[in-house]
């Protein structure tokens, strides 16, 4: 059964209709993580009033949620001004932050200010020292777990991020605990991807084999993987893979537009455009990934353990070169999904755990 | 409730219009809401000026609808937006 709202969400993403932005404010950083997939140039970021002018055409263009990225968006001193203006003018605000400037005080003006639907932080651990040494800044641990609790104080959303690394795999348990205590919903990615600029060091250090089969399959797990069991994708009968270039799109700290931040083939410069929406149907980038993601979702059908690959277009241009090619860490991720699905039917017998949609929209 | 009340949308509420249907969203009851097209024009005259009275006058202009029968749907809806915090 579906809701009005999905309703109307399925209706806007089968018209290309965007709801979704992710604003890049800046790729300056109080952190240094050694993972990070930021790649600045060292071109002059916006003003605060070109940040502005932009967000008005993204209203124009009829976006609802909008997402204040970074680099680490609170660094920026404008960042109150930039968040006001953008709730002034209608739209669902997020925020990802690693969450090092945000104490007491921050958190309620977050709150006055920004009032946002949700606020999303990467933790690497469970513990310190594990955590930090990913960031390389000492006490970053103990600020995003001071973060949470001062946001949660303030009745918002806090949703952490860990993308599971060998560093951290023996820490899952430890940090879904840890969100639980916190009030705060973690989602671990199993799945690592290469920086922006083609380095695939962080690749490397995906998770074992080893962890990745208790990960999917183990009883203790259950919480941390927010499912019973692994199910299939379902097969939505021609519908695009994910919402890049389609429901979303996304903006870097330079003004550049890409399909999704994953994604980044440049569709135009939101400075140097009157309005958004002629750029948005026309653009032959936009044009161009949409159609390949429709074509994904049709490939995938082919691939061994394709309907358990929870596939992203960028990372596989970026990774492969082509858009379409399945890399090998989902490969090797939908193997142990596809096994643990297959262990569960053996053990419940006659029963169907159904089947998920996995449509990325930001 | 009665018509000579004036109301606003809430500040709280972020919200778009697709296809005549305002989407919702309320950041500190983290819900979203879809309303129909009449709910949707309703919402939109919410402007803090025009009393119900007025827009009541708008909504039988605009819609096929008797005036007593909108007047009751008016009064039920405003106070349902009323009780979850969207417009005040």
């Amino acid at each position: 059964m579906t809701t009005p709202y999905d309703d109307l969400r399925n209706r806007n993403f089968s018209r290309a209709m965007p709801m979704n932005a992710l604003f890049e404010l800046t790729f300056v950083c109080n952190h240094a993580c050694s993972f990070c997939y930021n790649c600045p140039t060292g071109q002059k970021e916006m003003n605060t009033q070109e940040v502005i002018d932009s967000l008005r055409k993204l209203a124009e263009l009829n976006i609802l949620y909008l997402t204040l990225s970074g680099g680490e968006p609170l660094v920026r001193k404008d960042f109150f001004d930039i968040a006001q203006a953008a709730r002034q003018m209608g739209f669902a605000l997020r925020i990802y932050t690693n969450g090092y400037l945000i104490d007491e005080p921050m958190a309620k003006r977050i709150k006055a200010i920004a009032n946002p639907i949700e606020v999303e932080m990467s933790i690497h651990g469970g513990t310190a020292a594990t955590h930090e040494k990913l960031t390389c800044v000492p006490g970053s641990f103990r600020k995003v777990v001071d973060a949470t609790r001062f946001l949660r104080a303030e009745g918002i959303k806090v949703n952490l991020k860990c993308p599971v690394t060998r560093n951290n795999q023996d820490e899952v348990l430890e940090m879904d605990r840890l969100a639980a205590e916190v009030g705060a919903t973690i989602i671990f990615d199993t799945v690592i991807t290469p920086r922006d600029d083609g380095d695939r060091e962080p690749v490397l250090q995906m998770s074992t084999d080893e962890f990745l089969e208790r990960f999917w399959k183990d009883d203790a797990y259950r919480s941390a993987r927010r499912e019973d069991v692994p199910r299939p994708r379902i097969d939505q009968g021609g519908e695009a893979i994910c919402g890049t270039g389609r429901s979303s799109l996304a903006i870097d700290p330079y003004g550049n537009i890409y399909p999704c931040v994953q994604l980044r083939r440049k569709a135009g410069n939101i400075r140097e455009l009157a309005s958004l929406k002629d750029m948005w149907r026309s653009s032959p980038v936009l044009i161009e990934v949409r159609r390949a993601a429709v074509e994904v979702a049709e490939r995938l059908k082919t691939e061994q353990h394709g309907d358990q690959c929870g596939f992203c277009m960028g990372v596989a241009e970026l990774q492969m070169g082509d858009l379409m090619s399945v890399y090998p860490q989902v490969a090797r991720n939908a193997e142990f999904r596809a096994k643990a699905y297959e262990a569960w039917k053996r053990e419940h017998e006659g029963e169907d755990p159904g089947g998920v949609s996995t449509r990325c929209e930001m | 409730m009665t018509l000579d009340v004036v109301l606003k949308k809430s500040p709280d509420a972020a919200y778009r219009i697709y296809d005549g249907e305002a989407t919702i969203v309320l950041p500190s009851h983290a819900s979203v809401h879809v309303l129909n097209p009449i709910g949707s024009f309703v919402w939109e005259s919410l402007d803090g000026r025009a009393t119900l009275a007025q827009i009541l006058d708008r909504v039988v202009e605009e819609y096929d609808i008797g005036r007593e029968a909108a007047e009751a749907d008016l009064l039920q809806f405003v106070g349902a937006l009323r009780a979850q915090g969207m417009v005040g």
